[in-house]
C-alpha cells in the first residue's frame, strides 16, 4: 500500500535515530514505535514480538482517546498516555510538527523507571518535532 | 424509557461520522484525525470511535457509537462492539468493489449480526447505481443475512432516524419470533 507519501523524506531518519535513541539508552525499553496520528508505522525499532502495525493502529485510537477525553474534561490538549500493565509500562507521546502530527509509542518491561521513560521519549520526540 | 447501544461501521468515507453527527441531540464527539492514506480521498479519519445520542419520538433513547472504517483498526471493532443493540453497515458505492467491502464488515462483525440485528445502508446510488439493492440483497442471503438494504444520504436527517428505526423494527421482529418459537 502506498501510504505516507507527503512525509518529509529526512522525517523517517530522524525518528529512526530517535527510537534507536530511546532503546539505547533508557532501561526496559522493549519497542519504540513512531506512526502517523492516522495509524500507519514511519519508524520502529523492536526487540520483542510487538506487531508494528497492530502497535501503530492502536497507539493512534488511544491518542485520539486521549485527546477527546482531554477535551471533555476541559484539560486541553493531551500531551502524553502511560497505560501500566502487569508486564511492564506503554507510554504514548504526541509530536505535534506544523506539517504533521506524529506519534511516539515506547512499550518498557516492569524493570523501566516509568519517570526516566517519559522524560527521555519527551526529549526524542522534541528531536522528531524540531528535524 | 430503554437506553440502546447502536452501532455504526462500513467503508471509510460512508459517512458514519457525517450520520451520527445529523441525528444526535447532543454535540457529537469524534477521534478524527488528518487521514495520510494517500489511497484515500478525504482529508480526515476516524480513529477511535464516534459517539452521539439520539431520542427518538418514542421515547426510546438511543447510544450511536460509530467505528473507524479501516480493518486495521478492528480492534475497535471488537471493542465497539460490546453490549451493542445492532448494528448499522453504510457503504459507499464509489468504490470498486462495494460488495466486497460488505463483506468485511459481515465477516468483522459476524457475532453481532447473528445476536442481534443488522441494517444496510448504501451511499451515492444518484450517481452509482451498481451494484443496486437486488445485487446487495441477494449477496446478503448468500451469506445468511436477511436485512434492510436501502439507499441513503447520511446528511439528510431523516433518511439516518429511518435507518435506526428499521433496526429498531429488525430487533422487534427479532426479539417477537424468539418469543413465538419458545411457545411452540
Amino acid at each position: 500500500m502506498v501510504v505516507n507519501t507527503h512525509l518529509p523524506t529526512h522525517l523517517r531518519s530522524v525518528a529512526s535515530h530517535a527510537a534507536d535513541t530511546l532503546m539505547r539508552e533508557v532501561k526496559g525499553v522493549r519497542a519504540v514505535v513512531v506512526s502517523t496520528e492516522d495509524g500507519f508505522e514511519v519508524a520502529a525499532r523492536v526487540e520483542n514480538k510487538v506487531q508494528v502495525s497492530r502497535l501503530s493502529a492502536m497507539a493512534s485510537s488511544l491518542a485520539a482517546l486521549g485527546a477527546l477525553a482531554g477535551e471533555e474534561g476541559q484539560l486541553g490538549s493531551c500531551n502524553s498516555l502511560v497505560m501500566e500493565a502487569e508486564g511492564g509500562f506503554m507510554a504514548i507521546v504526541q509530536i505535534r510538527r506544523s506539517d504533521v502530527t506524529l506519534i511516539m509509542s515506547v512499550v518498557t518491561g516492569p524493570d523501566a523507571i516509568i519517570g526516566q521513560v517519559l522524560y527521555f521519549a519527551r526529549q526524542a520526540a522534541a528531536m522528531v518535532q524540531k528535524a | 424509557m430503554s437506553d440502546h447501544k447502536i452501532l455504526f461501521s462500513g467503508t471509510t468515507g460512508a459517512g458514519k461520522t457525517t450520520a451520527i453527527a445529523a441525528v444526535s441531540d447532543i454535540p457529537p464527539m469524534s477521534t478524527d484525525v488528518r487521514n495520510t492514506d494517500a489511497t484515500l480521498a478525504k482529508d480526515m479519519t476516524t480513529v477511535g470511535l464516534d459517539y452521539g445520542e439520539l431520542t427518538l419520538d418514542n421515547g426510546e433513547s438511543l447510544r450511536l457509537y460509530g467505528t473507524p472504517g479501516q480493518q486495521r483498526f478492528n480492534f475497535m471493532w471488537t471493542i465497539l462492539a460490546r453490549g451493542a443493540l445492532g448494528l448499522i453497515v453504510l457503504i459507499d458505492n464509489r468504490r470498486d468493489d462495494p460488495l466486497a467491502d460488505l463483506d468485511m464488515y459481515l465477516d468483522g462483525f459476524k457475532a453481532l449480526i447473528a445476536e442481534t440485528a443488522c441494517v444496510v445502508g448504501i451511499g451515492r446510488m444518484d450517481t452509482h447505481a451498481e451494484p443496486d439493492l437486488a445485487h446487495f440483497v441477494n449477496h446478503l442471503a448468500s451469506r445468511g443475512v436477511i436485512c434492510p438494504v436501502l439507499p441513503v444520504d447520511v446528511r439528510d436527517r431523516a433518511q439516518v432516524v429511518q435507518l435506526l428505526e428499521l433496526l429498531l423494527l429488525q430487533l422487534e421482529m427479532k426479539v417477537q419470533g424468539q418469543e413465538d418459537s419458545s411457545w411452540s
